[in-house]
């Protein structure tokens, strides 16, 4: 198979795009891709100060390294779950990282705020995965409005967004609906956030994580077993397979044709948090509440 | 023969000469789903492995 751009050898075939690219052309292609999503939706300017929510995992580094080849001002922040060994290794890969590249990472450190997510788990019935990701946005919130970010980006890739959207269509969670987007605008105190990698699939990042050598945790959270949107990215790859492109249509046409119409301000968190500030529902946030408050 | 090695767990023989492509579809991967690495290079569907040689797949999914 030879690379449509430069005719040398592929090392990467993109049924979806109906071509196959070398090393160095896909690595273009790959940030062309990246680029085109931060522009398309306004993401944010080489003027803007970009914090990245850095788990240790190949998809938030290879954003966070996208990101810095591109010229943005990409700071990294990492929330250390207190997960044990985890924990541990992915803090090392993050901080290498950031020590190699000479940029600034900013830790949490969820053990020292009384909510390590072992503690959570023993604490609460709620599923874990949920209680870990309530946390974690309300650190990403807080941390980027305080250190004066203009913008959060995660790593969500065009796999975790077609599986959500998948998800929630399945069991019809409207409000989960309204609020899928590559960006979510700045409201009520909530910070920007924005999902540069929405365009590349799981196997894109892979590559350009491999090609850029990039060290990361490529062990299991212990608490992610049997995790619902593994078994929808499975099926949704054989459909894929089959009918190439149909994953990036499917999210498209939903962004085009059912999330315009969808848009309303219903369900916008009107109250704030009476110990901490942040947005909530009620008069104390989830995290509050987590820590002891009443 | 070349020897496959998965994940850094298992490992399978084929005879060769064979495709990468036959290789996934063997072991029931779809080329989405994983890397296929030899000498510091991806291989695609169509390349067919010759010889004594060494593989590695690599799955693409997030870990959580």
């Amino acid at each position: 198979m030879k690379c449509i751009r430069c005719k040398k050898e592929a090392e990467v075939e993109l049924k979806s795009h109906n071509a196959a690219f070398c090393r160095d052309c896909f690595l273009h292609f790959f940030e062309n891709q990246v680029e085109k999503a931060i522009k398309k939706h306004s993401m944010f300017s080489k003027a803007d100060k970009v914090l990245v929510a850095v788990s240790g995992g190949k998809d938030s580094l290879t954003l966070w390294s996208v990101l810095l080849d591109l010229g943005y001002n990409a700071d990294g922040l990492f929330i250390n779950l207190g997960i044990n060994n985890f924990s541990e290794i992915a803090r090392s890969k993050v901080e290498k990282f950031a020590q190699i590249r000479k940029v600034k990472l900013i830790t949490v450190d969820l053990v020292d705020e009384g909510i390590s997510i072992p503690d959570v788990k023993n604490k609460t019935r709620r599923p874990v995965c949920s209680l870990c990701g309530q946390i974690k946005r309300y650190y990403f919130n807080m941390m980027g409005l305080t250190e004066g970010y203009s913008v959060l980006a995660t790593g969500h890739n065009l796999d975790d967004e077609v599986s959500r959207l998948f998800s929630n269509v399945l069991h019809w969670k409207m409000e989960y609906l309204k609020d899928q987007s590559p960006v979510l605008p700045s409201e009520n105190g909530l910070l920007k956030k924005v999902k540069p990698l929405y365009r590349v699939t799981e196997f894109d990042t892979s590559a350009y994580a491999f090609f850029k050598d990039l060290d990361f945790v490529d062990i299991a959270c212990p608490f992610s077993k049997g995790a619902t949107f593994t078994v929808y990215k499975k099926h949704l790859n054989q459909i894929e397979f089959s009918f190439p492109g149909t994953k990036i249509d499917f999210y498209q046409g939903f962004l085009k044709k059912l999330r315009p119409i969808m848009t309303n301000d219903e369900n916008s968190r009107k109250n704030t948090c009476k110990i901490c500030g942040y947005p909530t529902f009620s008069d104390i946030c989830g995290v509050c509440r987590l820590k002891g408050y009443r | 023969m070349v020897s496959v090695v998965v994940d850094k767990r298992d490992c399978y023989k084929f005879e060769t000469p064979i495709s990468v492509g036959k290789i996934l579809k063997k072991l029931g991967f779809l080329p989405s789903e994983v890397l296929v690495i030899m000498k510091d290079r991806l291989l695609t569907r169509d390349v067919v492995i010759r010889g004594e040689q060494e593989i590695e797949i690599r799955m693409v999914y997030s870990k959580g």
